[in-house]
């Protein structure tokens, strides 16, 4: 009779307890996926800027920057240049402002990931024209 | 030969699952920290990187500004001398001449930006060319979070 009780008491206690990890360990692998999550976004907005900031650098010298960007990948859309990663997407737009005595050629690098904007990168260069005297 | 007899007692499944629960509490949490950390130091990196792009924006703007101030000068003096010192004279307050350099910085935060331009042949393009191009940090930063 009294082996009986504590053989119940023993499986009612197994039963809390598969009950009470079970609840934890719901808990405790969604903060190991959101920490796994992180740390991708992290990785993935590093390697967006870097790739970024050469764009950057690449258009900046270019004389025909089209044609740096088809080698680089990018794709037209409409009249934006699209560049899509496993992790992120890079957009260029070109917008050119006149000057007194030039043009501002100005490129913009947006970085988007994880459905969301990751930074926005300007890349401008003072192009001078030729001026009569 | 003995055969010892292990028996769990009531309680020992209890102490097991508290101490596994715990450990698996702290692992999670060194792994948020860590993360976490990580995270804000891309998200600081990312937004210095885009405050320096938008400082070399302005720079290059400042630079449309100088040409401009050049091919007016240009037209109303024709010796080099005399030209540079108009120059001089219609530039901006922040911006200096020394020679055919004109100097001037762009503030960002606690960088600066040394911008170096030198002032070439107004009659041929370009007539302005980038000499010094450079951010300094001025003091290191202080702005721990722990």
């Amino acid at each position: 009779m009294r082996d009986g009780h504590r053989a119940n008491a023993l499986l009612v206690e197994l039963l809390l307890v598969i009950l009470f990890f079970m609840l934890g360990s719901t808990t405790l692998v969604e903060i190991f996926a959101d920490a796994k999550h992180k740390s991708l976004q992290a990785r993935a907005m590093n390697a967006a800027v870097m790739e970024a900031e050469n764009i950057s650098d690449d258009l900046y010298g270019a004389d025909d920057p089209e044609k740096v960007l088809a080698d680089l990948g990018f794709t037209k859309e409409n009249d934006s240049w699209i560049l899509t990663e496993k992790e992120y997407t890079l957009t260029v737009t070109q917008k050119d402002e006149e000057t007194e005595n030039g043009v501002l050629r100005i490129f913009t690098i947006d970085g988007r990931g994880d459905g969301k904007d990751l930074f926005s990168l300007p890349s401008t260069r003072y192009i001078p024209k030729e001026v009569s005297p | 030969m003995n055969k010892r007899k292990v028996a769990l007692g009531p309680g020992a499944a209890s102490l097991i699952l508290i101490v596994v629960v715990l450990s698996m509490c702290m692992l999670a949490m060194l792994a948020q920290v860590g993360v976490r950390s990580d995270y804000s130091l891309s998200s600081r990196s990312t937004e210095m990187i885009t405050k320096v792009y938008e400082l070399h924006d302005k720079s290059e703007r400042r630079m449309a500004e100088l040409d401009a101030i050049v091919v007016r000068c240009a037209k109303e003096q024709t010796d080099r001398q005399a030209f540079l010192d108009l120059v001089k004279k219609n530039l901006p307050e922040d911006m200096s001449l020394e020679g055919d350099i004109v100097s001037w910085t762009e503030p960002l935060d606690n960088r600066t930006m040394n911008c170096e331009v030198q002032i070439l042949d107004p009659a041929e393009t370009p007539r302005t060319k980038w000499v010094n191009y450079r951010l300094k940090v001025d003091e290191p930063e202080e702005d721990w979070e722990w």
